[in-house]
């Protein structure tokens, strides 16, 4: 009697429509048409994504964007010591570099050595994060070989909202912040801030002074324009100083910059076309006390998407991303100031035919110093069910040759990129009753990683690496509460040397549970991870260990909040790079106010 | 890495394990009870169903309120809804359809097999057009089977995040299919009131006697909304 159109089942399956009735005499039927926000990075459907949203980072009290990631699988964490010292991720597997981070869609990784500063962003001013694995070049360009991480600062929609907070904790940490945030029809402004002081600890085993770091943070968004239409100028902006100990354990600090200032221009000149230019800033700064040594990148870029939905099942997006950096250095007496300019067009088909979603992409980057490169990108996914779906997904990514590799110690200007093919096959099942379950397994290939030469005393595209990995993730909601448990198992291998890359672990296993009954919250999150090689120049071994954080929350008069959060219940004495401490058990007890409605 | 203030191992040890058995038996007392009901399936915000005759009520006939029986509470539902029920439909009289009706369109079947053998097939009776005891909630009903399998998300919608409410009038006719469809007011995206448009144009309910014998108008608010996944 109803003839079934031919509306993909990916599209039936993202959404529920409820349609309910009621005693409300006049008002009229409604059909409320949902669907899962999808990543703005990327579609869940096809990719692995982990969203760590609104309610996780609250409940966490975590003091930056480290301290969330670090309890998923597949995403490890190296650190010099506590809070603002320098934070590495290693996403799969892939090196420290090969993530890309944006914040609000801007890439801030610096053009020097190294990834982003993820260590300076404070979780407060954070909406929510998305983590997509594997290759994603081919949308977001450089670095995106291990995956993107995409960081939305907070804002509202509707209505004013302002939030008042204050902490105090373990290591002398102390923190205050606001907002307020306020959105109408046509108008929206969100200003948000936060400033972190903690005296720390000992960054260094071998050392007994602490070592501090303070973090002034601002996110304000102006925002005018209704439906697709709007315009919005934000500026991000974290700063501060942070202490540490040199090479040779003398006490010294650096003070720090990372900001992101933007335009964004959007506008739909056809129903089916959607189309937004980004012109953006993105600072960098590294600035050290006790010498001349620095390291700043400023970078422009324009950055012009266009989604056209073609039919129902069709979606093609096009681009033009260009950029130009100002990157300067002075390190150990070898110093650069160069201008790097990158210029690069993509083209992405998403289709989808009944049970089947294809998804085509490709992208030329065009950079001076070592000209053209190609990337591509080819995703499957089959719906075996209406719970169920398979994928397979093969692409290349690349990181082009950063301006310390290129120019500073040891650099060599005719680097070509690092790259990387990697395959993935994934299973994904959800089951109504709020549980699902998905695993992938991953195969990557990465080739020509630049390294340090003894030979020639420079850098050259020497290394290569195999990264294979599998990794599970099942999740259980219900009303009052939820667990997720996550887990990774990954050989990430220096294939020249057959040893194992250093500071990922093999293993590791994760659990949150998380449960909200409404007047008080409480999250544990676990992680157990295994042992890991310290460097590829010495046979250090950092050991495994588990790390329990519990936090809970209790909701008073619903505009008040206590927040309270334990770090290292057990007490485990462990190293995320050898020599450098870790925060014992410590606590942050957070007090804030939030304007009811 | 100890942090600075430390307790005596064992009474720390002690008072750990004190709070974390408290905290559990806590909230397994919070969880456990709570847990029993699940929450109603239809998350969406009441509704209710205008409906109105094309017409108003000809000959100045009296209108009264709709006294069929609540769809809400019926698990046997739609218009499959069994005669026992039917003789009972007097005995609830939510208000939650009070617009007024013609009762002719309750009462008078304007096909030639009446519902007089309320035994009948049911398949029977809506091959034949026969309008028996429908009311509007199972109008509502037949909405609700129909269109939840039919609207989709638009793709670009929901890569760019776009949410809005666009409200629709329309006119249901007595084979069920939806005709003069008309935009009220826009959910500010032209491409979700297309989808919603394009959807509405191509959904029939089923034919046969559901809808009596004149035709509804109805208006429909669509809701495009965005959840968080998990």
């Amino acid at each position: 009697m109803i003839d079934v159109p031919p509306y993909s089942r990916a599209g039936l399956l993202a959404l529920v429509v409820s349609v309910s009735a009621a005693a409300e005499g006049a008002e009229p039927a409604e059909v409320v048409v949902t669907a899962t926000r999808t990543a703005q990075i990327a579609d869940e459907s096809l990719a692995s994504v982990i969203v760590i949203d609104q309610d996780e980072i609250a409940r966490s009290g975590a003091q930056d964007v480290g301290d969330l990631l670090r309890f998923h699988a597949g995403l490890d964490i190296g650190r010099n010591g506590g809070a603002g010292q320098t934070t590495s991720l290693f996403m799969r597997g892939t090196d420290s570099n090969h993530t890309l981070v944006l914040l609000d869609g801007v890439r801030i990784n610096p053009g020097t050595l190294g990834g982003a500063a993820i260590q300076n962003l404070a979780p407060n001013l954070i909406e929510r994060i998305e983590i997509v694995k594997g290759p994603r070049s081919t949308l977001y360009g450089s670095d995106a070989i291990g995956g993107v991480i995409n960081i939305i600062t907070r804002r509202e929609t509707t209505g004013i909202s302002g939030r008042v907070a204050t902490a105090a904790g373990t290591y002398g940490t102390r923190k205050a912040g606001g907002s307020v945030l306020f959105g109408s029809d046509l108008f929206r402004a969100d200003l948000d801030a936060e400033t972190l002081r903690t005296d720390g600890f000992p960054t260094l085993a071998a050392a007994d002074l602490a070592r501090g770091y303070d973090n002034t943070s601002v996110n304000a968004r102006l925002e005018t324009g209704a439906g697709p239409d709007r315009i919005a100028l934000r500026h991000f902006q974290a700063s501060g100083n942070t202490e540490y100990f040199d090479f040779f354990v003398n006490p010294v600090d650096q003070d720090f910059l990372n900001s992101v200032t933007a335009l964004d221009l959007s506008s739909s000149p056809m129903d089916i076309w959607s189309t937004r230019l980004t012109i953006a800033r993105m600072r960098d700064e590294i600035d050290q006390n006790q010498s001349i040594d620095f390291a700043h990148t400023t970078r422009d870029t324009v950055d012009w998407q266009n989604d056209v939905q073609i039919d129902t099942d069709q979606l093609v997006s096009a681009g033009v991303w260009l950029s130009r950096g100002d990157i300067s250095s002075l390190s150990f007496g070898t110093g650069f100031d160069e201008i790097v300019d990158v210029r690069a067009a993509y083209l992405q088909d998403d289709v989808t035919h009944g049970a089947h979603h294809l998804l085509v992409a490709a992208r030329h980057t065009d950079q001076d110093s070592f000209g053209g490169y190609t990337t591509w990108d080819l995703e499957y996914g089959y719906h075996i069910s209406e719970q169920g779906r398979v994928t397979a997904a093969i692409g290349t990514a690349f990181r082009a040759p950063d301006a310390t590799d290129l120019f500073g110690f040891g650099g060599n200007p005719y680097l070509l990129p690092e790259t990387a093919r990697n395959i993935e096959i994934g299973l994904h099942y959800s089951h109504a009753r709020g549980q699902s379950f998905e695993t992938s397994v991953f195969d990557n290939h990465i080739k020509d990683l630049i390294e340090y030469d003894l030979n020639t005393s420079r850098v050259i595209n020497i290394g290569r690496a195999h990264i294979r990995g599998v990794e599970a993730t099942y999740s259980l909601t219900r009303r009052l509460w939820y667990a997720r448990f996550e887990g990774i198992l990954q050989r990430p291998e220096n294939e020249l040397t057959g040893e194992l890359l250093p500071r990922r672990a093999a293993r590791t296993l994760s659990a949150n549970l998380s449960v909200t009954p409404g007047f008080y919250e409480f999250a544990a999150d676990l992680l157990a991870t295994g042992r890991r090689r310290d460097s590829d120049f010495s046979s250090t071994e950092l050991g495994g260990y588990v790390l329990l954080t519990i936090s809970g929350a209790v909701h008073w008069r619903r505009d008040w909040t206590v927040n309270v959060k334990v770090e290292n219940v057990l007490d485990k004495d462990y190293q995320l790079a050898s020599g450098f401490n870790t925060a014992g058990r410590s606590y942050l007890l957070e007090l804030s106010y939030r304007t009811p409605g | 890495m100890n942090s600075p203030i430390e307790p005596p191992g064992n009474v720390k040890r002690r008072i750990l394990a004190f709070g974390a058995a408290s905290l559990a038996l806590h909230l397994c007392i919070l969880a456990w009870p709570r847990e029993a009901p699940p929450l109603q399936a239809t998350a969406g915000r009441p509704l209710a169903l205008t409906l109105r005759p094309v017409r108003p009520a000809e000959e100045g006939q009296t209108v009264e309120r709709d006294t069929s029986r609540s769809t809400l509470n019926t698990t046997t539902g739609r218009a499959t809804a069994a005669p026992t029920e039917r003789a009972s439909a007097h005995e609830s009289t939510p208000s939650s359809f009070g617009e007024p009706h013609p009762t002719s369109h309750l009462d008078q079947p304007h096909s030639p097999e009446t519902p007089t053998t309320p035994a009948e097939d049911i398949a029977s009776q809506r091959a034949t057009s026969i309008p028996v005891s429908i009311t509007p909630g199972e109008v509502v009903r037949e909405i609700q089977s129909v269109f939840s399998a039919r609207f989709t998300y638009p793709l670009l919608a929901r890569r760019r995040g776009w949410q809005g409410r666009a409200r629709f009038g329309m006119q249901i006719e007595s084979d069920g299919r939806l005709t003069r469809i008309r935009l009220l007011q826009g959910s500010g995206y032209g491409l979700l009131d297309r989808a919603a448009l394009d959807t509405l144009q191509n959904v029939r309910l089923p034919a046969g006697g559901y809808l009596p014998r004149s035709d509804f108008d109805i208006d429909l608010v669509v809701e495009y909304r965005l959840t968080e996944g998990t």
